[in-house]
């Protein structure tokens, strides 16, 4: 299961990717805002922590970037709900 | 050094708590990071202040081509991520095609980016047609821009890598590391562009 985290966090973000576009296109209401901006934390959290391998850095580094993706996330919520 | 074969099989896994790459790459991702927070920050809450303008606007680009972008991101920064974990198992030219692969991925990325354009210069929309549309083509260029940018810093290190340029094998696993987390924050921007653009209602 190890050595195919790659592989299953990939298909876990296209999974969730077409998921949040299916949705978005299809349904018209204030709380598909919400499902995809939860969708884009979660894919955008497991880049971090999976492909950019911060979940082994240094915390600073880890909960600066992933910050960055709260206060973008945050603010498209706040702006647009 | 003339051999492309690096071991970096004992340098792998970290046993403590460690910066994936050159600490000075990872200055310059932030730096790329707070850019983008202002411009994804700002684009926002014009999303939210002209809704009327920005729905209508949406209605014009083309959300086949972003779900198509984000998949193809997406891979390249498996493939990225896959070259650099094999590469430190042991499997020193798996670096090289997976950078290779992902810069290829960058390349679909921009030829459909640029077809897009060419739909939306023909059908009459530019910068100044209004809000949305500065936004649109300011943000997707510049990061446009860097997807550039990612992918010559990504074939420069696979081409340094495959014909052994680098003194040893740590600066070759950092030049290899510093690349992908260019590469993957790239697709990171772009994970939080593409709702604003093309998935929110």
């Amino acid at each position: 299961m190890k050595t195919h985290a790659l592989e299953i966090g990939l298909a876990g973000l296209v999974l969730l990717t077409l998921a949040a576009w299916l949705t978005g296109q299809n349904v018209n209401a204030s709380w598909v805002i919400g499902c995809v901006l939860a969708a884009t934390f979660i894919k955008g959290q497991w880049l971090i922590d999976e492909f950019m391998e911060l979940r082994h850095a240094p915390a600073w580094l880890r909960w600066v970037v992933s910050g960055w993706l709260v206060l973008i996330v945050g603010m498209t919520a706040l702006f647009n709900m | 050094m003339n051999s492309p074969e690096y071991s970096l099989t004992d340098l792998s896994p970290p046993q403590t708590a460690r910066i994936p790459g050159d600490l000075a790459m990872w200055c310059f991702i932030l730096a790329e990071l707070l850019a983008f927070l202002l411009l994804l920050g700002s684009m926002a809450f014009a999303r939210g202040h002209w809704e009327q303008m920005f729905s209508a606007g949406i209605a014009t680009l083309h959300p086949e081509a972003g779900l198509i972008n984000t998949l193809i991101l997406l891979s390249g920064s498996y493939f990225a991520a896959r070259g650099v974990r094999l590469s430190a198992q042991g499997q020193p030219r798996a670096l090289g095609r997976g950078f290779s692969l992902a810069a290829l991925c960058g390349l679909g990325y921009v030829a459909i980016k640029l077809s897009e354009y060419a739909l939306l210069f023909g059908a009459g929309y530019n910068l100044r047609t209004d809000t949305f549309y500065f936004f649109y083509f300011f943000t997707t260029f510049f990061h446009m821009a860097h997807v550039l940018i990612g992918m010559v810093i990504l074939l420069v290190v696979a081409r340094r890598y495959r014909t052994g340029q680098y003194p040893n094998a740590d600066k070759a696993r950092m030049a290899g590391e510093s690349a992908a987390s260019y590469w993957h924050m790239v697709d990171l921007v772009w994970l939080v562009l593409f709702p604003l653009l093309y998935v929110l209602p």
